[in-house]
């Protein structure tokens, strides 16, 4: 699989490592910022740009990742009843499975 | 009134609306609104809060715009968990649906474990796993794998059995 296509099947966890990335970069640099002043004054706007949007992009990264397998879970469970009702349509007493239109592979194969 | 969710074609015919439960994410769209605007609301008080921290050498006024932003980012945080929650919580309701419909098809595909109706065996009944003895039109047997009971070695029912108790 080349790596187009491995990031168009899984952009949300390939956007969720960004994330995770960009946040420790932006932690880093907050801690340089806040380091280089022995003002406070200086240091606070730093821990609200650098400190508080790193924890924040850190949280939305890890959100990504766990959206996922959130997702996989829901694409196999949908699996499971286009084949339940392929074997007995009758024990199916919903209704019809819309066909899943992108199979999405799973890291954990 | 079912919700819309992500990830559906909008027009469907009015029978496939139970069917629009299944989607390719178990997200609903009023889930992603919420997300937005808590997330926006998060963000707005991050840079609020970082242009109030920066335009003052004032240390007070410092001090509540850095309450003000992990005020921000705990709501943004918040946006983050209730989309999680939503999530697992679709997840859950998909598959306490699905488990039914699979045990009845491993009920009908074998044969040997299909339930068999207490009424068609004589005599005090039983089935897998009881320690009882019932009448074969006592409810603790209906629609279980009704098997002729071996009296001496089960306890009698206290529903069904009459002096039982």
């Amino acid at each position: 699989m080349d790596v187009l296509t491995f990031v168009k099947a899984q952009w949300d966890r390939v956007v969720g490592i960004a994330a995770v990335v960009l946040g420790a970069v932006v932690l880093f640099i907050g801690y340089l910022g806040v380091s280089g002043t022995s003002y406070p004054a200086e240091q606070l706007p730093y821990m609200i740009s650098a400190g508080l949007v790193g924890v924040l992009l850190v949280a939305v990264g890890g959100t990504l990742w766990l959206s996922a397998d959130m997702r996989d879970e829901w694409l196999m469970l949908s699996d499971i009843h286009q084949e339940l009702q392929r074997l007995e349509p009758e024990v199916v007493v919903t209704a019809e499975v819309e066909p899943t239109k992108t199979r999405r592979r799973s890291l954990k194969t | 009134m079912v919700r819309p969710r992500l990830g559906v074609r909008a027009a469907q015919p009015a029978e496939t609306v139970v069917a629009a439960a299944r989607r390719t994410v178990p997200w609903s769209l009023q889930d992603l609104r919420r997300l937005v605007r808590t997330f926006a609301v998060g963000l707005t008080g991050l840079v609020v809060a970082w242009l109030v921290a920066s335009g003052t050498t004032d240390l007070v006024h410092q001090e509540y715009a850095v309450a003000g932003g992990i005020v921000a980012t705990a709501v943004a945080v918040t946006g983050l968990a209730g989309w999680l929650l939503a999530g697992v919580r679709a997840l859950r309701a998909e598959r306490a649906q699905s488990l039914p419909q699979i045990r009845e098809l491993i009920a009908r595909r074998s044969p040997e474990t299909a339930p068999v109706p207490a009424q068609a065996v004589d005599g005090p009944v039983t089935a897998p796993g009881m320690t009882h003895y019932h009448d074969a039109a006592c409810l603790m047997v209906r629609g279980k794998a009704a098997q002729p009971a071996d009296v001496p070695a089960l306890l009698p029912c206290p529903i069904c059995t009459e002096g039982a108790s």
